[in-house]
């Protein structure tokens, strides 16, 4: 495993949608929504958040199926706001990857601390952010969104951090 | 001669690794692990560094972080505390604060005149005459100062951690260790923290001549590190403590910030030295600090000791010195009572067998001086009347040594526990302030809780440990551990209640830091200042930079005396971060400066856009062209917007989508304005007030649908007005849903005569005057990129805001410049735009009004619709119109062949001998030929034509006159 | 620092939080005279004791409650305050 890998994944496809209506609009698109505020689950290959207590933000593949099929719906519904996303996003991971978060968040991000399904909406690096913990292949991979014109500065702040955790790894 | 001992098994040092050092131009080894001091005690160099302000000599006192007249540079840094850092190969060290060395420092001369500079001396003498001052401030600083600063210092940056655990235990002593076992037996994630750099508190060098401690140690450590749920940190210190748990640790790499569900507080205490004539030469030191030379260093702290003590410890300290081959002369005893070793005390009992005098109730009266006054060499001792504390100084007599241990009692490491909120109370079993009520979470254990006996300290550990678990409802049973399992202390204090020896001739030192006498706190009371805490602000106790670890205590005892008080009602001085001074480098840190960058951020810069920070945002201020100056960057851009076409990226405008049926009435009541009756497809303006009525911000509301809204909003407020959304439509609970678009959409504005043409190529929407006229908002496509254009007139008459998806925009913009090009257009900054929409008469909240502005001192009456039911401000308002307009914002130019000193913003509007008001906006105009500007004058002065006087920053005043807005009139299309 | 509860998103440090003043019901602006409106803008009644008082958990956007008293700093109870106005409406 890497000590530390930063990828910068903003060129995923998104979709945000908030208001009283949100969730049972999602159903009716036959999106799996997660049960409780603050929480995620996987639609098809599609991360669904529960940012709060009515408002989504679902993450898909570019041309990913979940994302286009919400996207061609237009309609406007009473009570279903669309809430357009730029976003900047990153996965971090790799064995160091504690390191990484200590410095940059506040809150116990361990494993015994924020649980799989968990979604934390929090500051990040000084910025407000979503974190949640994902496993891919196995792997423990941590998932960050900041807005996206706050996209250059993060990517600064994680990369310098990044590179002197490296340093220290080479060192020891 | 060298005073390293062979080999022990408890010492720090690793004899297989020799390091080489320099001190003040002298070559010295040392070992690996050795201290910059141990090392040079070793080598038997005594004078290691001079007092702050006598610059007496001064060597070892308590090697726990407090030697502070021990304060090295390596010529980097600077205040290296020598008694604690670790000496490293190539070191050249010197000490600091010396004229000419430490042996010979010139400035020696100030002990010698030291009775005619008692406390107060240099608040009394140099603040008169004033314009002195600074010459003596100067003078006195160097001769006073600690280390030289470095500005040449690297910029390291420390990294600052986060972490979390269920407990905190400070201090690895016997109480801490216990403590941090129970506790993690039973599940808990612990963090233990030492500031030393092996675990183990006294338990590594309080040995009292036998093994039992040592043994604890090694059994006491195999516990903890066997448990993977301890974290045991040392060679860093818990700093401070902050609300809910939060201890930042600070190591040499950064600080680690512990948020802990708990904390057990197992510091210790300090130990303080007796107060008597030249108790600071070198050679006089700690019992504990001898202690700590022999068992961690291997070094005899002497070859000829006396130990001077107050209590049975210092029967423990003679047995260590006699393990480690210095013979000790005498222990002279201050209490009357512990003739021939009294007390019970098995420690007494060893030492009387070992063929030790003992002077029971007699004081060590003065100790004496090399020659060269460089260390001690012998002690006057005389007979001590401790009940009056008196030296019955008629038989004294004088024994030779080349060194004096002393042990005269404790004061409690207890800043911690006072930052958290304890309430402390004087024990008077233990002379020592103990705790008495503990905050929810925080828990002490061991000395700073005055328990001594080492078995009971242990105890007292698991005790707390036990009330952490049932505190944290982790306890499977309820354990019935009461503070009264661990046994109340009895037999002799640890701790003298007075170890002071009175001399005519003074020079017995309370404070080290600062070289604070007994007779200065006499002086302080006699000039009044007998409250500790106006005491230690005259005095400057405890003020150094060991903050009074080794003097508080004895400050406080000294002021009781003299007051003829009990010492808990002289009560403590506040306790405040950090515990230990800590690099500036450290709190500095990684700063993090998060800044917004719109899509078009990377060809501002590729265009030579100079930023500007406004809000979080970099914005493009203007753009440079070689060989321009500011000033020229602006007009040129300002002339090509009022003569040919310039866009500006407005994409930081705050920009909210107000949704839903009840959406008018949202603005209806959020905004002074009407909202209900408006068309889709037009927009129109909107300010907020606060409930006092005052303008906080105002915008654009365009109208898209008749269940949507979409709102701009100026870059600055855009966060907090969306904030202020939320609140309002959590107390209204309207049909309405808010989503902010600010980061999602930008926005560009195309402004000038050429702008319809350029925008015609680009859009199948019909721009021409009559179906889209001023005021108007259509969606269309924008160089195929779905886009709302606004035509507002922020900046020109002729001027469309194009909103587009922010990742789009650059292509918006690439396209509008293309199209643009044979037209002249140019791109301009925001502060061409401040310049633009001040000729179009626009006053700007935050710019032109200030936190009591109304809108009618503004000028928008016409803006607020008071027949409404309600909005933010109304009731206020309808006050606020009972009364005459205090002041009132007017347009003014200056003349056009005006030369004198240019006002600037904020330079007061004079009438006679009345400030009416002030310039709020001010630029020259180009387009105009004048000075334009808006400033505040009081009502009388506001008709058009009438002339007011500026004083501008070097006095003269300057006329200007009111006139009417916009300053540029209406344009024909080119 | 000081931990807050925000009632959606959990336990935050003070960092995430911005305060909104004390929370206090405003007089009928159509039947208060101009002295009680006054003194509702501009008088704080500022004796340490228990208070209500807006906080807003700025990552999430959440408006909230908290009951403080500002003598201890201790927070007693935080929630929202459609919440509590929803239970104050079913009560009657």
């Amino acid at each position: 495993m890497q000590a530390l890998s930063i990828t910068d994944v903003s060129e995923l496809m998104r979709y945000g949608v908030k208001g009283p209506q949100a969730a049972n609009w999602l159903a009716k698109h036959e999106v799996v929504i997660p049960a409780k505020p603050n929480a995620w689950v996987l639609n098809k290959n599609a991360i669904v958040m529960r940012l709060g207590i009515s408002e989504f933000l679902i993450e898909d593949q570019k041309g990913g199926e979940t994302c286009s099929k919400l996207a061609a719906d237009t309609l406007r519904v009473a009570g279903v706001y669309k809430a357009p996303r730029v976003d900047a996003s990153y996965m971090l991971a790799g064995s160091e990857v504690h390191n990484l978060l200590s410095e940059i968040c506040t809150l116990d991000l361990s494993e015994s601390a924020l649980q799989e399904n968990d979604v934390i909406m929090t500051q990040v690096a000084g910025i407000s952010a979503t974190v949640l913990r994902q496993n891919i292949n196995n792997e423990m991979v941590y998932r960050l969104w900041c807005d996206g014109t706050y996209g250059v500065y993060m990517k600064h702040i994680l990369l310098e951090i990044g590179a002197e955790i490296d340093a220290m790894e080479t060192k020891s | 001669m060298s005073l390293r001992n062979p080999y022990k098994p408890s010492e720090w040092i690793n004899r297989n690794k020799q390091i080489n050092f320099m001190f003040e131009g002298e070559a010295f080894t040392a070992f690996e692990g050795d201290t910059i001091s141990s090392a040079l005690w070793a080598a038997n160099q005594k004078v290691l560094g001079r007092s702050f302000k006598y610059h007496r000599p001064r060597g070892v006192l308590s090697l726990a972080n407090h030697d502070v007249n021990i304060l090295m540079t390596d010529g980097v840094d600077t205040n290296i505390r020598a008694d604690v850092v670790e000496v490293k190969e190539g070191m050249k060290l010197y000490a600091v604060n010396t004229k000419g060395g430490v042996k010979k420092d010139k400035n020696r001369i100030i002990d010698f005149i030291s009775p005619f500079l008692p406390v107060g001396f240099y608040y009394k003498a140099f603040h008169k005459p004033r314009w002195l001052f600074p010459f003596w401030e100067n003078v006195i600083r160097k001769a006073a100062g600690l280390g030289v600063v470095n500005f040449n210092y690297p910029r390291i940056l420390k990294r600052k951690l986060h972490t979390h655990c269920d407990l905190l235990v400070v201090g690895a002593g016997p109480a801490g260790l216990t403590a941090a076992y129970t506790a993690a037996t039973a599940g808990l994630q612990v963090i233990l923290v030492d500031e030393n750099r092996c675990a183990g508190g006294s338990l590594s060098y309080d040995r009292g001549g036998d093994s039992i401690t040592a043994e604890h140690l090694t059994t006491l450590l195999q516990k903890v590190n066997s448990l993977p749920n301890i974290n045991l940190i040392t060679g860093a210190y818990a700093a401070g403590y902050y609300p809910d748990h939060l201890i930042p640790i600070v190591g040499a790499a950064g600080i680690t910030k512990v948020r802990a569900k708990a904390v057990i507080v197992a510091t210790g205490a300090f130990e303080q030295p007796p107060v008597f004539r030249y108790n600071d030469l070198p050679g006089v030191m700690l019992g504990s600090a001898a202690q700590r030379l022999i068992y961690r260093y291997g070094v005899k702290p002497c070859n000829n000791g006396i130990v001077f003590t107050a209590n049975n410890y210092g029967y423990r300290v003679a047995l260590d010195l006699l393990d480690a081959g210095t013979s000790v002369s005498a222990i002279v005893d201050l209490r009357s009572g512990a003739q021939g070793g009294a007390y019970g005390d098995l420690c007494a009992v060893e030492i009387a067998k070992r063929n030790v005098k003992i002077y029971a109730g007699y004081c060590i009266y003065e100790a004496l001086a090399t020659s060269d006054r460089s260390r001690v060499s012998g002690a006057i001792i005389c007979a001590y009347d401790d009940k009056n504390n008196v030296a019955l100084a008629d038989n004294k007599f004088t024994l030779d040594c080349d060194g004096i241990a002393m042990s005269a009692g404790w004061a409690p490491a207890a800043a911690l526990l006072y930052q958290a909120g304890t309430q402390m109370q004087f024990d008077y079993s233990v002379q020592q302030f103990v705790p008495n009520r503990l905050p929810a979470g925080v828990f002490a254990a061991g000395k700073v809780n005055g328990v001594y006996e080492l078995d009971q300290r242990m105890k007292d550990g698991e005790r707390a440990a036990n009330d952490v678990l049932n505190y944290l409802g982790k306890a499977s049973v309820k354990i019935n551990v009461q503070k009264s399992n661990v046994e109340k202390h009895g037999g002799t204090s640890p701790s003298h209640a007075y170890p002071m020896v009175p001399h005519p001739k003074g020079k017995n030192f309370v404070d080290f830091d600062e070289d604070i006498q007994i007779k200065d706190f006499e002086n302080a009371a006699k000039e009044g200042f007998d409250n500790i805490e106006l005491m230690k602000r005259f005095t400057t106790v405890g003020m150094g930079p060991s903050q009074g670890k080794h003097s508080n205590m004895s400050a406080i005892r000294i002021l009781a005396k003299i007051r003829g008080l009990p010492v808990e009602k002289i009560g403590t001085t506040t306790s405040r971060p950090f515990f230990h001074p800590t690099p500036m480098g450290h709190l500095g840190g990684r700063g993090f400066h998060p800044h917004r960058l719109t899509s078009l951020h990377d060809w501002h810069a590729a265009n030579g856009a100079v930023f500007t920070d406004i809000g979080a945002w970099k914005r493009a201020a203007y753009y440079l062209q070689s060989g321009q100056t500011k000033e020229e960057a602006i007009q040129t851009e300002a002339w090509a917007v009022r003569n040919a076409a310039g866009i500006i990226d407005g994409s930081s405008l705050g920009k909210i989508e107000v949704h839903g049926s009840e959406a008018a009435e949202f603005l209806e009541r959020f905004f002074t304005g009407k909202y209900a009756q408006q068309k889709v497809g037009t927009w129109r303006y909107t300010l907020l007030l606060d409930e006092a009525g005052v303008v906080i911000d105002d915008g654009v509301a365009s109208r898209m649908s008749d269940d949507l809204f979409y709102l701009s909003i100026g870059t600055t407020n855009a966060a907090a007005v969306y904030r202020e959304m939320q609140r309002c439509q959590q107390m209204w609970q309207l049909d309405i849903g808010l989503v902010n678009v600010t980061g999602a959409l930008g926005a560009i504005n195309l402004a000038g005569p050429a702008a319809q043409k350029i925008l015609a190529g680009l859009t199948d929407c019909d721009l021409s005057p009559a179906p889209f006229p001023l005021g108007h908002v259509r969606e269309t496509l924008v160089a195929n990129i779905p886009s709302k254009i606004i035509r507002a007139s922020f900046v020109s008459d002729m001027a469309y805001e194009l909103h587009s998806p922010m990742d789009q925009v650059p292509h918006v913009w690439a396209a509008l410049l293309k199209a643009g090009k044979q037209h002249g257009i140019r791109a301009f900054g925001s502060d061409t735009q401040r310049l633009l929409r001040l000729e179009m008469g626009h006053a700007m909240p935050g710019v032109d009004t200030d936190g009591l502005t109304n809108p009618f001192e503004m000028g928008a009456d016409w803006a607020v619709k008071m027949d409404k039911p309600y909005f933010i401000g109304q009731r206020s308002l309808a006050i606020i119109n009972k009364r005459p307009v205090n002041k009132q914002l007017v347009a003014f130019t200056l003349d056009a062949n005006f030369k004198g000193e240019m006002p600037l913003e904020c330079n007061l509007v004079i009438d006679g001998d009345n400030i009416n008001g002030r310039v709020t906006s001010i630029g020259f105009s180009q387009t105009i030929g004048q000075t334009i500007g808006l400033a505040y004058v009081k009502p009388y002065q506001k008709a058009v034509g009438t002339t007011f006087q500026i004083r501008t920053d070097n006095g003269s005043l300057v006329s200007a006159t009111v006139v009417d807005t916009p300053f540029f009139k209406k344009q024909k299309e080119a | 620092m000081k931990l807050l509860t925000c009632p959606v998103n959990g336990t935050r440090p003070l960092s995430e939080f911005i305060f909104g003043g004390e929370y206090r019901p405003a007089p009928d602006q159509n039947t208060c005279t101009d002295a009680e409106w006054a003194a509702y803008v501009h008088n704080r009644q500022g004796a340490p004791g228990d208070k209500k008082e807006w906080w807003y958990h700025s990552p999430s956007g959440t408006w909230f409650i908290a009951e403080r008293n500002t003598l201890t700093d201790k927070v007693a109870r935080t929630y929202l305050l459609a919440d509590a106005n929803k239970l104050a409406e079913d009560s009657k």
